[in-house]
């Protein structure tokens, strides 16, 4: 009887996490579902939203908001799909797009550069000093996708019920306490919280079609 | 077996989290005792050391090291403290102090500003005006002092092993969670970890004693061999490395002082 986002680090083990947690819980895991949703429901291809969701804003998305058109979809696909409940959500902007839901726990995964360098350069056989950039790039790219769209690092710790580094925790670790809170009373869906999420839900449908319509 | 450290944004009920653990734990908690001790060890009142820990550092500051002096001592004071072990210490810097100790499980205890809000207007009895203002003020000092002193921000995650926020898991909650997860193996004192805490303490030792003439030198310590570093002229690297030996040595487990002289940029 819950909703849980969690928000990873690059390379911080997060999906495995967000999967174990889900398994163990008995709830759906959903991450990429999402962009596959509002790529049909808005005919856009999914790599459009990819880029959306994922890249730092280019110039143009200053001047156009084509960024922001696209993250509304997103945000609005999101939505719809975690009205069932029981949810873990893996995957970008889930804190961001439940901000003023109650009830729901909003979980992010860290860990330190040296633990992800050796992880990337274990998954993508690179060498340290390429992993060191890529990350270095990708956290850059982050920071400045959230100060555009949401005014504020996807870093800070208010944004979150909990924050775990899983250097000494370990994933399993992670998985476990998760889940201890989780089943805390005040992270269960209240009626409250799903008329909060039915009406925001309206809201993101109207901010969608006008902006598809003024598209 | 364990030593938990808690940083607490101010009104965000961390002190009773970390009185509350203790309490189930069985450990001893810690606060206000090190500056105590740090009072009492190097004979300076208690007010000037917690504004050295408290208050965003001034513009005499900059000059001349007074704060970094003073956090010297704290930390010996500190490190010397948690030797004890099955301690929670609840306050400022003990995540600082502790960094590069893994078994130390370092918590961070935040709660949104509405709720800190709210408690400052109660515990206060204060405007929510006056009580936005006062968060506003320590929260910036706090940053400043940090950044001062250790070039990051106290609120960056990357300084703990958890960062729980009590708005909705409430202090009964949070202590629970908090009292599960110290007892996971990577949390519980080794002998690997006591040596390196006691390098550690050793290294505090020496720093304390040097920072009036050297604020700016880096002492490390590993396997009871101290090192020096130290920005200087070479001219005068047999002196330093003299005068330190002579003033270091006979700190309880040191085996040897070394010192590495970094030549002025000429």
């Amino acid at each position: 009887m819950g909703i849980i986002t969690i928000s990873r680090g690059s390379y911080s083990r997060g999906v495995e996490i967000a999967e174990k947690v889900a398994e163990k819980l008995g709830y759906e895991c959903i991450s990429r579902e999402i962009l596959l949703k509002a790529s049909k429901d808005f005919n856009v291809p999914e790599t459009e939203l990819l880029h959306a969701i994922q890249d730092a804003p280019s110039i143009f998305d200053h001047i156009k908001d084509g960024k922001k058109r696209y993250v509304a979809f997103i945000r609005q696909a999101f939505l719809e799909h975690i009205q069932k409940d029981n949810v873990v959500y893996h995957g970008y902007a889930g804190h961001f797009f439940t901000r003023e839901i109650p009830n729901i726990l909003k979980v992010r995964i860290i860990a330190n550069m040296d633990y992800r360098v050796k992880v990337l350069m274990e998954r993508e056989k690179i060498s340290e000093e390429e992993a060191r950039k890529l990350l270095y790039k990708i956290d850059i790219e982050r920071r400045k996708w959230s100060m555009y769209l949401y005014g504020m690092d996807t870093n800070i710790t208010e944004l979150y019920d909990l924050v775990l580094h899983i250097d000494c925790i370990n994933a399993d670790g992670a998985v476990e306490i998760i889940c201890d809170v989780a089943k805390r009373p005040c992270f269960h869906t209240t009626p409250v919280a799903k008329r909060k999420l039915k009406e925001l839900l309206e809201a993101a449908k109207n901010y969608s079609n006008s902006s598809a319509s003024a598209s | 077996m364990g030593i938990i450290t808690i940083s607490r944004g101010s009104y965000s009920r961390g002190m009773e989290i970390a009185e509350k653990l203790s309490e189930k734990l069985g450990y001893e908690c810690v606060s206000r005792e090190v500056l105590l001790k740090a009072s009492k060890d190097f004979n300076i009142p208690e007010v000037a050391l917690t504004q050295a820990m408290q208050n965003a550092p001034s513009f005499l500051d900059h000059l001349k090291h007074g704060k970094k002096k003073y956090i010297a001592f704290i930390r010996k004071a500190f490190l010397e403290y948690i030797q004890k072990d099955n301690i929670v210490y609840h306050g400022m810097a003990g995540h600082f102090f502790t960094t590069g100790l893994s078994n130390v499980f370092k918590v961070r205890i935040t709660a949104n500003l509405e709720y800190r809000i709210n408690v400052v207007m109660k515990r206060e009895n204060v405007s929510q005006e006056e009580a936005r203002k006062l968060l506003e003020d320590l929260d910036e000092s706090r940053r400043k002092w940090s950044m001062y002193l250790y070039g990051i921000d106290t609120r960056t995650p990357y300084l703990y092993d958890i960062v729980l926020h009590v708005d909705c898991m409430q202090v009964d909650g949070a202590v629970e969670l908090l009292y599960n997860i110290s007892k996971y193996k990577c949390f519980q004192t080794s002998p690997e970890s006591q040596k390196k805490l006691k390098d550690m303490l050793i290294a505090a030792r020496a720093y304390a004693i040097i920072v009036d003439k050297f604020p700016d030198a880096n002492v490390k310590c590993k396997n009871g061999v101290v090192l020096v570093s130290v920005e200087s002229s070479l001219a005068v690297e047999k002196r330093l490395t003299n005068k330190f030996s002579k003033l270091l040595k006979n700190i309880e487990g040191v085996k040897e002082v070394k010192t590495y002289v970094i030549p002025f940029e000429t």
